[in-house]
């Protein structure tokens, strides 16, 4: 419940900041009301309508229970001890996206399948070395190989390296 | 007609056509099934290719492609949570549902099944009803188009898990991520925040793996309980999967179900713009709110994948009807099937049918044979993905999470693996918070077609929305989309009021 009803004041919030931006959509005569904002307005105002009106149904019916799931949450939950586990994986996920523009796919690929085994958990070091490098020959032989997708290459050095190979 | 009938069928089994429409069916089921890998771009790869066979090859290799590369999408959905082709999309909900519980065998079967009945269905509305089919096509304008957008996310009550409100809000999220990039009628850019990767929206096939295979795995990873290295740690991986064809019995009391998502498929198929993804949302969702058990549809229903996947199949053949007839390719790969007419010197169009009534036949006959192929290449299809299903949780969260990033990535457009990612983590906490994901699919499917035609029918109109509403096609489709919404609202209340009776009467 208390989960519910953050993420439905964070799309409630969201949704008055998405709207007041509309009102910076620059206006074209041509299309009078039919402009930029038009259809986007209306989509902001059913959601902020609907969550706020939800919101308020779950102030004034489940307050109490509210404010005491809180505090259990502050605690700490059983349930969420992967929590950690799963962070990381997700931070790997995105610095794997995000670096390889630079660093290229042929390098950063393996490197990534290796930390999210070891965060996963595996330790056998068959696996650990074997995986990364058999899935990634795969990812470049169905990719690069047959498909000619130019995935990146990277910059610089990194992108001599990958040129050595595709 | 018959005899033209019969004889094209003659034509289609002669060797090297059927050997183009094998080679089709397989490529497709390849493209298919693989989640990066879009039919229209394996049938424009193709048609180059096209150019030493004879023009009936070439166009029954090319609709081969399409119509098994529609079916094998749900091979990965209903396996893995990922779709592997758009189509796919609705199957995931029921498919994968099916699997963790178990049913793997089952779900496969009946995805099978009824992809091939759609198919069929599809190819009869084709053989038998063009002419009638493309002068409804013809009655579409930007107003039936916008009523049509509504008719299909009024669906969003039969798929929001018990709570309308929860299926509301993340419909109109798809809505709002549906308008983020420059916007089609003024060219502006919306919700960009300055950022040229968002100025070409975000990506339809890089969301939906985002939202239900990363969704998936980072759900997986967050599992409480150590994680076995050595495989076999959950039902999933135990299981001795192989497609299991559902008997009679089981089929008989899906037929009305398998009926009607056969016409919704043919109808919106035929409609060009719109394609086997919305025939399956509107399928689906038809289904869901027809049905006596309505709160099963998500959970593992067999009913919701047999409705999306005779509904997708069966867009498949139909779309070929404004391409046969009218010349108008409806879809991208129609597009490329009519350049790969072009390319052997053929027009399709209103002529087409009178002066190439032959080979009409013969590619209405490779369609249907198509089906047929797929339905046995199926059952050896399936077997690397199963095999691939066994792997330990480590591995086959590595091996899911590789190729559902590089695969965004080969997709193209810079904006493509950002989008998994991110909306791979929001699917994540919408499914902690017990929202549903089906409706976000829908928006984002739906919204720039229900943006774009209202906008347009209400300049055509001169900005007089009445003038847009009271014509009749739109009017009905509005209606039925009030109506549809209502009947679960209405439902839930006099389920409500006897329960409010019966404790009355019990005290």
């Amino acid at each position: 419940m208390v989960r519910e009803f953050f993420l439905t004041l964070i799309i409630f919030v969201v949704a008055i900041i998405l709207l007041v931006m509309t009102t910076k959509f620059p206006t074209l005569r041509a299309y009078d009301k039919l402009g930029p904002a038009f259809w986007p307005r209306i989509v902001l105002l059913g959601l902020i309508l609907l969550n706020g009106v939800w919101l308020a149904k779950l102030i004034l019916t489940q307050g109490q229970d509210l404010k005491t799931n809180l505090s259990k949450i502050a605690l700490g939950n059983a349930q969420e001890r992967n929590i950690f586990r799963l962070l990381l994986v997700i931070a790997l996920c995105i610095m794997y996206t995000f670096s390889m523009p630079i660093l290229g796919f042929l390098l950063l690929t393996p490197i990534f399948q290796l930390l999210v085994l070891l965060v996963m958990g595996t330790r056998k070091w068959r696996t650990l070395t074997i995986t990364p490098l058999l899935l990634t020959t795969v990812l470049f032989g169905i990719f690069i190989r047959i498909l000619h997708i130019p995935l990146p290459r990277g910059i610089g050095v990194f992108n001599v390296l990958s040129r050595m190979f595709y | 007609m018959w005899h033209d009938l019969v004889i094209a069928y003659v034509q289609a089994l002669q060797l090297p056509n059927l050997l183009c429409i094998i080679g089709g069916s397989l490529l497709g089921i390849l493209v298919g099934a693989f989640p990066a890998l879009d039919t229209a771009v394996a049938a424009a790869l193709l048609v180059p290719l096209t150019f030493g066979m004879t023009s009936t090859q070439a166009i029954l290799m090319l609709t081969a492609v399409y119509c098994a590369g529609v079916y094998a999408g749900q091979i990965p959905a209903i396996l893995f949570r990922i779709p592997g082709s758009t189509e796919a999309v609705m199957t995931t909900l029921d498919g994968y549902e099916l699997t963790k519980k178990g049913r793997a065998d089952e779900a496969l079967g009946i995805g099978l099944t009824a992809s091939v009945l759609g198919g069929i269905f599809g190819t009869l509305m084709l053989t038998f009803a063009t002419p009638p089919l493309s002068r409804i096509a013809l009655q579409f304008g930007p107003a039936e188009y916008f009523a049509l957008g509504i008719f299909g996310l009024s669906a969003l009550s039969g798929v929001s898990g018990g709570s309308v409100i929860k299926g509301l809000t993340c419909g109109l999220i798809g809505l709002l991520l549906a308008t983020v990039g420059i916007d089609a009628i003024t060219g502006m850019a919306r919700f960009t925040f300055g950022s040229k990767v968002l100025l070409g929206g975000i990506s339809f096939i890089p969301a939906v793996i985002g939202l239900f295979a990363g969704a998936e795995v980072f759900k997986q990873v967050a599992l409480g309980g150590p994680i076995s290295e050595s495989g076999g740690d959950d039902i999933i991986s135990r299981q001795k999967i192989r497609i299991k064809l559902p008997s009679l019995s089981k089929l008989i009391p899906l037929k009305w179900t398998l009926l009607k998502s056969g016409f919704i498929g043919s109808l919106i198929g035929m409609l060009p713009g719109v394609g086997a993804t919305t025939a399956a949302i509107v399928g689906y969702g038809q289904a869901a709110r027809s049905s006596k058990h309505p709160e099963t549809f998500g959970k593992g229903d067999p009913e919701g994948i047999a409705a999306a996947e005779m509904a997708n199949n069966a867009a498949a053949p139909a779309a070929m009807i404004p391409l046969l007839s009218l010349g108008i390719p409806g879809s991208a790969i129609t597009a490329i099937i009519l350049g790969a007419f072009m390319l052997h010197g053929l027009r399709p169009g209103p002529l087409f049918m009178m002066q190439q009534k032959d080979l009409a036949f013969i590619i209405f006959a490779g369609v249907l044979l198509s089906q047929l192929v797929f339905f046995a290449a199926a059952f050896a299809a399936v077997i690397p993905f199963i095999k691939l299903r066994s792997l330990p949780r480590p591995l086959l969260i590595v091996f899911i999470l590789s190729f559902a990033i590089v695969g965004t990535a080969a997709m193209g457009g810079p904006s493509a693996m950002p989008t998994m990612v991110i909306l791979g983590v929001f699917g994540y906490i919408l499914e902690r918070c017990n929202f549903p994901l089906a409706p976000v699919v829908f928006g984002l499917v739906l919204g720039p077609i229900i943006e774009k035609s209202l906008r347009r029918a209400l300049m055509i109109a001169q900005y007089d929305i009445i003038v847009v509403l009271a014509r009749p096609i739109t009017l009905a489709l509005l209606l039925g989309a009030v109506f549809f919404v209502l009947i679960p609202l209405l439902r839930g209340m006099s389920k409500k009021g006897r329960g409010q009776e019966m404790t009355v009467a019990g005290r």
